[in-house]
């Protein structure tokens, strides 16, 4: 097994899990101005959304170039979400989201 | 605590922590370490042993398991008009900056300026109609009290009240033992023997 990533990933954590934990660790968080809260509370879906329509959605063609790219991924993570708002299950939601998208290729779309 | 924080540790630890009104770190560790970060390692380990043996993942669609599960999470986090608006904003604005600028600049853009435009929205309308009896009563004093209502920490004082309780059930009062000093009845009697010494 290869070891060359591990030093990369040491360095990942050092630099993204900071900023991940001070906002659920910093002591006094709660003490923020109620917008400041209020804007931290809405990083959460903000973020999530955006990370899940740009892979969704945009893909980069070997120029380098990002491009829309309409495919049957949508509408896999269409029906995932559909799922969690319905059963608030996100495990039936991916299976779903997975087994569709599947068939939908089996048969031929996108 | 951070050593674990893996992106879906920290959804569902947000989402927990939300939910329930608080950081509750038993409960992150219980849900977030075992529920994600060991498996999510399990996985992983198993995935690079055995991943060989699945010629084209994308044929069986588990290259969406991640933008759904990203989505999935949103989903959970989506617990008012303003969070829906805010994770609606933060994939259009992240769409076109990704476009624009990269995907991963993109990603950036959406989470920051998302979040500006979910701020814009009014709230719930009886969060409104609190914070407005809130505003104008803001310097009224409290019959009881001299603090005026305004200043008064509702969260503190709830936080405190089920303290109490807690305090309450974990160390009940003990019955008091025999020969123990009663000090209100100590009290009682001095007042009484003051009240007779006074008496010319």
């Amino acid at each position: 097994m290869s070891t060359d990533l591990v030093l990369l990933a040491v360095l990942m954590g050092a630099v993204t899990y900071p900023s991940r934990a001070l906002p659920m660790l910093a002591p006094g968080i709660e003490r923020l101005p109620p917008r400041a809260l209020l804007y931290l509370r809405l990083v959460g879906p903000a973020v999530l959304a955006s990370i899940a329509a740009s892979q969704t959605l945009v893909r980069t063609n070997d120029a380098g170039v990002p491009q829309i790219v309409i495919g049957p991924e949508i509408l896999g993570v269409l029906v995932c979400m559909a799922i969690v708002w319905w059963r608030r299950n996100l495990f039936l939601g991916l299976l779903a989201g997975v087994v569709l998208v599947a068939l939908l290729r089996i048969a031929g779309i996108g | 605590m951070a050593h674990v924080l893996t992106d879906e540790a920290f959804a569902l630890a947000a989402t927990h922590f939300h939910r329930v009104g608080r950081v509750d770190i038993p409960g992150y560790w219980i849900g977030a370490v075992l529920g994600v970060f060991i498996p999510w390692n399990l996985a992983t380990i198993a995935g690079y042993q055995l991943g060989g043996a699945i010629p084209d993942p994308a044929v069986l669609g588990l290259d969406i398991v991640f933008p759904a599960a990203m989505a999935g999470l949103a989903v959970g986090l989506m617990t008012g008009r303003r969070e829906i608006v805010a994770a609606g904003a933060g994939a259009a604005i992240g769409v076109v900056a990704s476009l624009l600028l990269g995907p991963s600049v993109g990603i950036v853009v959406g989470g920051v300026v998302g979040p500006l435009v979910g701020m814009a929205m009014p709230g719930p309308a009886h969060e409104a109609e609190a914070g407005a009896v809130a505003h104008e009563r803001a310097d009224e004093l409290h019959p009881m009290s001299s603090v005026p209502l305004g200043h008064v920490n509702l969260d503190e004082a709830i936080d405190e009240a089920e303290a109490d309780a807690h305090l309450g059930d974990v160390a009940p009062k003990p019955p008091m033992p025999f020969g123990t000093f009663d000090v209100e009845r100590a009290l009682e009697d001095s007042d009484d023997d003051s009240r007779t010494e006074d008496r010319p």
